[in-house]
């Protein structure tokens, strides 16, 4: 068109409605049904709003997609406990909660992933705003590569992750981070694949806080004389990487150990290398990195070594000063395992001396942070074998977790409640079962 | 939760809010805000809010602040808003309806508009000289910070180290940031100013504008100001927080200041020093500009390490402090930025905070020339320096660097000294390879700025700013290299906050320009959107007045040469991904624009005299380039509305 005229005569092309526009692009909430999924279909009354409409890259996913997706066999309660869960994540309204109920959405897609439920994860996943979709999508998407399905089960989910990304990554404002993120992610379910170029495609780019998953994801395919080098190498990256890359770097270690546990070249030179970082990175990071050797040399049936990972944890611990939200979930975490590693005694007298930390210092803890506390203790008797201390505690968690005046904090606190029960296979009785739809039920404003 | 009038008489939820006047339309009122909000509450904007002491948003409770809502608290009781850790809060404030919090003095110099609340128009209002006439906003956080204050703190970044928050009374319960979560999620804000404020209650101490301690990167803030106030304007202790569309005007001490182990990003920032009272420097009376420590002490974890673009940084030429303070290992870089009019040093090297800390190349840890020396990944020559960062917000350059910038107007005698010898190292950041500064052009970097007359406030002589347009001109309007397209940062190639011919993004909602010391066409919005071609985001801009008869001119600028382009204007946004970008008009019209040689086209348009007042328009550019893999690069959209 000649535009040496400028003028108001520029040409009516296009009028689209809005309306037509979002018929066009339809709305992902659409899920395959299944006796399970539909239950996790959150009602508009208890989601508070319904999702919004209208996003392109939401796309929906094919339907022989979604049948490679199935649930594992798992008990009623447990499937309920995932329900009530997610129903409790959804029910935060969008505004302005859309990122703590994201978060909250993408926890119950990580549990329903541990508990082998990929159709009912993949329904939640369908349901999140937000980037932390492309996450859920990415998570499911490396599960399935982790069971070794074929790349052309996984790649879908992959993709639909990486639109996600790419979407959030498009809009005003945005953090860089996120998608970042979600690449990872998607890089390492390709790295489980041997798609190498795929690999190279998603990795390309990924700068800063994210980088150090990379290291991590590598470690699962490396080659030994990589992972030789790789230890060699640590030194370097402990004095010049980022506490993040330090923590990939770590996390690899740890699948080295898995991987290489019978090598004892390896497993030694891992075992001496790791503790040069821990005047270098947060304490927390050092107890869970020795803590993740400790569960892999008991899977090898070492329970000797085992007990001296989580001796070094102790001291670790035992070398600073915590806060008690902080301090009673750690021992909880350590003396259950010990109990797993047969050292019976100092485990029970590690969870008394918690219980009684927290009831000591209870007080000053802040509402929201209690149940935070209590859970990993619940959790601990339930392992070692106590199933009425454990429901006694994750009680008090219900109950300690709903003191705050406000629906958010109890709605986490209840979904994650409702999960840690999930995975640890605590049956709520009825009396339990009442109370948490009841602290379901209180869901609403203020939020 | 909405409080309105009956609400705030009826709802037992509303406990600290207590109606005691209306003013403005039958529906305002007035709501005094007397005590903390345990519960979580919206301020919405048919009210105006006054806070009356230091109100805390406490553990659990969220305060949502509509777009629109002003908050003006009654004039120098102290009135001030902290968010503590496990709360949260969402300022929603829009390019037309910012969130105001500022005194009630300041509101008595907006224009009569009794359909306003406030009775005033926030659109309006007159510069005074002033500060410390109400509190601040502080917003406290769970991410790794660096301090060793607290006796029970560690070197070693960790999760139980926290920090008492500066100015806060209260106790460890509501004043303590810091933890172990650097995503952790404050909350969201866009959109808020933040005028004369500064003032703490019963203690001698003063507030930052906006003090921001363990913020993690899942919080979202864009688009903030600070006019007056009596200490910083925004101050970041540690945390991941990353920040895009900040402008700090006549602070009373530090522009922009960050400590404790900040490892963030942030792009667009507008700084203009000057002066708030006449009061010592430091406490009305502008001190540095951009002051950075890394950490307390500085062999501590997490170490500052943070990435800077797009800055202009706009300092006094006579009394002024320096342009960027370095002090305790802290490991900056600024790129595409514009450094002018300097009293002092453009690379101040303060070594020390004051306050015990030791320095670099404290413990072991990097030297002040070494961190200038060293690759932002490689390892430190030191066994002790470790790690340099808890999260890299670097991805190129050195720890300490300043490149692709232009220095201009800095006429202390000292101005240099530092920057063409770095810590007597022999390196010159305008001579080295690959640095790309700038010193001293012929011609200023931005259009234009006008300064009032000096006066003496502190005992120091201040030349005011009373008029700028600080889009860019001259060395400003090309750098040499683009800002990295990363999702964070846009990918521009120009130095400095502004681009060439561009909109202001300070538009229609700050104090600068409601003041009117902003010289640039406030009618039209920078929707944003812009995808990166050859010569990064082609800048879309209007000028003119959008009203019915009028002709108004678009301008395009850093489109590929003599590319083909379509203009595509729309009476809606409908944002639609499309080759990598987004179009953001609702494609109502499209119209051929083949751009010229050098990537620019304007474009007058005659609009109709029936042009509905109100009918809000969008524009935006798609431009062939192959450059992009999708072979379409796509400029920032704008929006107008008819007048």
């Amino acid at each position: 068109m000649p535009i040496a005229r400028f003028s108001w005569t520029v040409r009516l092309l296009l009028v689209l409605a809005s309306a037509s526009w979002s018929a066009v692009a339809c709305s992902s909430d659409e899920a395959v049904e299944t006796d399970s999924a539909a239950t996790m279909k959150t009602s508009s009354s208890s989601a508070g709003q319904a999702p919004a409409s209208g996003d392109p890259d939401r796309t929906e996913p094919a339907v022989e997609d979604r049948l490679a997706l199935t649930d594992e066999t798992l008990e009623e309660y447990r499937r309920d406990l995932l329900t009530l869960a997610y129903r409790t994540a959804s029910a935060l309204p969008l505004q302005p909660h859309v990122k703590t109920r994201s978060r909250a959405q993408q926890s119950v897609v990580e549990a329903c992933l541990e508990l082998g439920q990929l159709r009912r994860a993949e329904t939640v996943a369908a349901g999140i705003e937000h980037w932390r979709q492309g996450m859920a999508l990415a998570l499911l998407g490396t599960e399935l590569a982790r069971q070794g399905r074929p790349v052309e089960v996984v790649e879908p989910w992959l993709e639909r992750a990486s639109r996600n990304a790419e979407a959030q990554a498009r809009q005003p404002n945005s953090q860089a981070w996120r998608r970042e993120r979600v690449r990872a992610r998607i890089a390492q379910a390709y790295r489980l694949l041997g798609e190498a170029e795929k690999v190279a495609t998603f990795e390309a780019g990924i700068q800063g806080s994210e980088s150090g998953r990379l290291l991590a994801g590598r470690a699962e395919v490396m080659e030994r004389e990589q992972v030789l080098a790789t230890i060699d190498s640590f030194e370097s990256l402990l004095a010049a990487g980022d506490l993040d890359q330090v923590r990939g770097a770590l996390k690899g270690f740890e699948r080295f150990y898995g991987r290489f546990y019978e090598e004892d070249v390896i497993r030694e030179a891992l075992e001496v290398t790791i503790q040069a970082s821990w005047k270098k990175v947060p304490r927390e990071v050092a107890i869970d990195t020795l803590m993740g050797f400790a569960e892999i040399a008991l899977a090898h049936g070492d329970s000797d070594r085992a007990l001296s990972h989580v001796g070094e944890a102790q001291q670790v611990f035992d070398a600073a000063v915590w806060l008690p939200e902080h301090r009673v979930p750690r021992m909880a975490e350590m003396a259950e395992f010990r109990h797993r590693a047969g050292d019976v005694e100092t485990a029970r007298q590690g969870l008394e001396a918690a219980r009684a930390i927290y009831d000591a210092e209870r007080a000053k803890i802040v509402d929201i942070d209690r149940a935070g506390a209590l859970r990993p203790l619940a959790e601990a008797y339930q392992s070692i074998g106590e199933p009425g201390v454990a429901a006694t505690l994750y009680r008090r968690a219900i109950e300690d977790g709903n003191r705050n005046p406000n629906s958010r904090p109890r709605a986490e606190d209840l979904c994650a409640t409702c999960l840690s029960m999930a995975l640890h296979e605590l049956e709520p009785d009825a009396t339990l079962w009442a109370r948490l739809k009841q602290v379901f039920d209180a869901l609403a404003e203020p939020w | 939760m909405k409080s309105c009038v009956s609400k705030a008489v009826l709802g037992t939820a509303l406990v600290g809010l207590a109606l005691l006047g209306v003013a403005g339309s039958s529906q305002a009122a007035e709501i005094f805000v007397i005590s903390d909000i345990s519960t979580s509450t919206t301020w919405t904007a048919n009210n105006t809010y006054n806070l009356q002491q230091q109100i805390y948003v406490l553990p659990g409770a969220t305060l949502t602040i509509e777009a629109g809502v002003v908050v003006a608290s009654t004039t120098n009781l102290g009135g001030s808003l902290a968010v503590t850790r496990g709360a949260q809060i969402f300022i929603n404030g829009t390019k037309d309806k910012p969130v105001i919090m500022t005194s009630k003095a300041d509101v008595a110099t907006w224009t009569p508009l009794g359909s306003h609340p406030t009775g005033g128009n926030p659109k309006t209002g007159a510069w005074r000289e002033a500060a410390n006439e109400w509190g601040n906003l502080t917003i406290m956080g769970r991410a790794y910070i660096a301090e060793n204050a607290i006796g029970s703190n560690v070197p070693t970044c960790n999760a139980n180290n926290v920090a008492d928050m500066e100015g806060l009374t209260r106790g460890i319960s509501t004043d303590r940031y810091g933890g172990g979560n650097d995503d952790d999620d404050s909350g969201s804000i866009s959109y808020l100013s933040l005028r004369y404020g500064g003032k703490v209650i019963g203690l001698n101490n003063e507030l930052n504008g906006l003090s921001l301690g363990g913020i993690g990167r899942e919080t979202d803030l864009h688009h903030v100001e600070i006019m007056n106030n009596v200490d910083d304007g925004i101050e970041i202790w540690g945390g991941t927080l990353n920040l895009q569309y900040i402008s700090i005007w006549n602070v009373g001490d530090d522009s922009f200041d960050v400590d404790q182990g900040w490892r963030g990003q942030a792009q667009f920032g507008l700084i203009v020093q000057g002066y708030s009272l006449d009061a010592a420097q430091g406490s009305g009376v502008g001190d540095n500009a951009i002051e950075t420590d890394g950490a307390e002490d500085s062999d501590w974890q997490p170490v500052t390490t943070a990435t800077i673009y797009n800055f202009t940084v706009i300092g006094q030429p006579v009394d002024g402090d320096g342009l960027t303070a370095w002090r305790d290992n802290a490991r900056v870089q600024y790129r595409n930025c514009i450094f002018m009019d300097c009293g002092e040093q453009v690379i101040r090297f303060d070594n020390l905070d004051g306050d015990g800390a030791n320095g670099y190349g404290f413990g072991g840890t990097l030297s002040w020339p070494a961190t200038w020396a060293t690759a932002y990944n490689a390892a430190p020559p030191h066994a002790n320096d470790c790690p340099p960062s808890v999260y890299q917000a670097q991805s190129d350059g050195n720890l300490a660097d300043i490149r692709d910038s232009v220095f201009y107007n800095n006429q202390n005698a000292a101005a240099y000294t530092e920057a063409e010898n770095i810590g007597g190292s022999g390196l010159n950041i305008f001579t080295a390879s690959g640095y790309d500064n700038v010193k001293e052009p012929g011609t200023s970097p931005i259009v234009s700025i006008t300064r009032g007359g000096v006066v003496t406030r502190g005992g120091k002589l201040m030349v005011p700013v009373v008029g700028l347009n600080p889009l860019p001109n001259g060395s400003g309007r090309n750098s040499v290299n683009f800002a990295p397209d990363n999702g964070f940062f846009r990918s521009h190639k120009y130095r400095g906050a502004f681009g060439p011919n561009a909109n202001l993004w300070t538009g229609n909602w700050t104090a600068a320009t409601a003041f009117g010391f902003l010289n640039s066409d406030a009618n039209y919005c920078d929707e944003g959107n812009g995808l990166p071609g050859l010569n990064g985001e082609p800048l879309l801009s209007g000028s003119g007045v959008p009203a019915g008869g009028n002709t108004i001119t678009l301008q395009l600028r850093k489109g590929r040469a003599n590319a083909a382009a379509t203009w595509i204007g729309g009476l809606g946004r409908i944002d639609l991904p499309f080759k990598d970008g987004v179009i953001v008009p609702a494609l109502t019209f499209l119209l051929s624009i083949p751009l010229d040689g050098n990537g620019n086209r304007d474009l007058p348009i005659p609009l109709p005299a029936s042009l509905p007042v109100g009918l809000k328009v969008f524009g935006q550019v798609a431009i062939v380039d192959t450059s992009n893999p999708k072979s379409f690069s796509f400029s920032n959209a704008i929006s107008f509305r008819a007048q």
